[in-house]
């Protein structure tokens, strides 16, 4: 809705106190801050459908395949691959479409950057872990760490967007942190942690990614 | 004691425009003139107006067929909206 202050005849050449500049000033700088475009959150609930589909399909598997033939369950994660370059040409619509480049915007994409890398030398360094002390017990770590890395850039979010959902997403993740111990030391079981991943990803990052569209809907009505 | 307050600034839309500008990196006409309320005559005439007056950057170019104009604040922009902020205070302390 637009203020009092943005109609056209208040750009009339008229009469110009200090306190109307200074309302101008407030309430154009407001109105950048709490600018959201149309779709911003597409990538984000892409991504949480997309990690929480390959989790419960490797579930799946876990359940499906004879013994000998689990180890194969996990190669469901190359989906991820062709995943990541969808991932790409949503964000590159959403770029082509903005009306707008804010410095928050530059933020938001270098965390997520860095958390991509941060992703893949982790993978690098568990794998080649494993593969040194011939130990691939230490892959059941790879859930629950990858779970901390969203939580950790989740909570950044919460902050520099001003933004509640981000930091109750954030919560979630350091929940399924917990939860995930919980079914590797009590449980002993060594297949929940990826119903336990895609129930997260649907918790806390689609349903916020939702919230947050809705919301930047609702500001270009 | 009142300082002068820039001309360029201490007007309306100009004002608003610079406000814009300066918690973005760079903003399209059409961002402008949404957030404004403006009408784009009036729009394109004062961002004209910061142009010259190297308070902003323009630069045209097309998103496929759609002409785009994206504005951008420079330093000396930041430099004379910070200027005129001060100047402003000025007014309240007294």
């Amino acid at each position: 809705m637009h203020h009092n202050l943005l109609n056209k005849s208040f750009y009339m050449e008229t009469k110009f106190t200090e306190q109307e500049s200074l309302a101008v000033i407030n309430e154009m700088i407001a109105r950048a801050r709490n600018n959201v475009q149309k779709g911003a959150a597409n990538n984000m609930i892409y991504n949480g459908y997309a990690v929480a589909f390959v989790a419960v399909l490797n579930f799946i598997l876990l359940q499906l395949l004879p013994e000998d033939a689990l180890n194969w369950s996990f190669s469901v994660w190359w989906l991820m691959l062709p995943s990541a370059f969808i991932d790409y040409c949503i964000k590159k619509k959403l770029n082509r479409s903005a009306i707008v480049r804010t410095q928050i915007d530059g933020i938001l994409t270098q965390l997520w950057r860095g958390f991509s890398i941060s992703v893949v030398i982790f993978l690098v360094l568990i794998f080649g872990v494993s593969y040194a002390f011939g130990h691939w017990r230490y892959c059941l770590l790879i859930t629950p760490v990858m779970m901390l890395m969203v939580a950790i850039a989740e909570f950044v979010m919460a902050k520099i967007c001003n933004y509640k959902p981000f930091f109750w997403g954030a919560v979630c993740f350091w929940a399924g942190i917990l939860l995930c111990l919980f079914s590797y030391c009590i449980l002993k079981r060594g297949d929940l942690h990826f119903l336990i991943l895609a129930v997260c990803m649907i918790i806390g990052f689609v349903i916020p990614g939702y919230q947050l569209n809705s919301l930047a809907k609702k500001a270009h009505v | 004691m009142f300082k002068d307050l820039d001309p360029l600034l201490h007007s309306q839309l100009r004002l608003a425009i610079m406000s814009l500008l300066i918690s973005v990196e760079e903003a399209d006409f059409v961002y402008l003139k949404e957030e404004t309320g403006a009408t784009s005559g009036n729009l394109s005439v004062q961002i004209d107006k910061l142009n010259e007056a190297g308070y902003i950057e323009v630069a045209k170019t097309f998103r496929g067929k759609m002409p785009r104009t994206i504005c951008k604040i420079t330093d000396k922009g930041v430099k004379a909206f910070d200027t005129y902020v001060r100047d402003l205070k000025t007014y309240f302390r007294s």
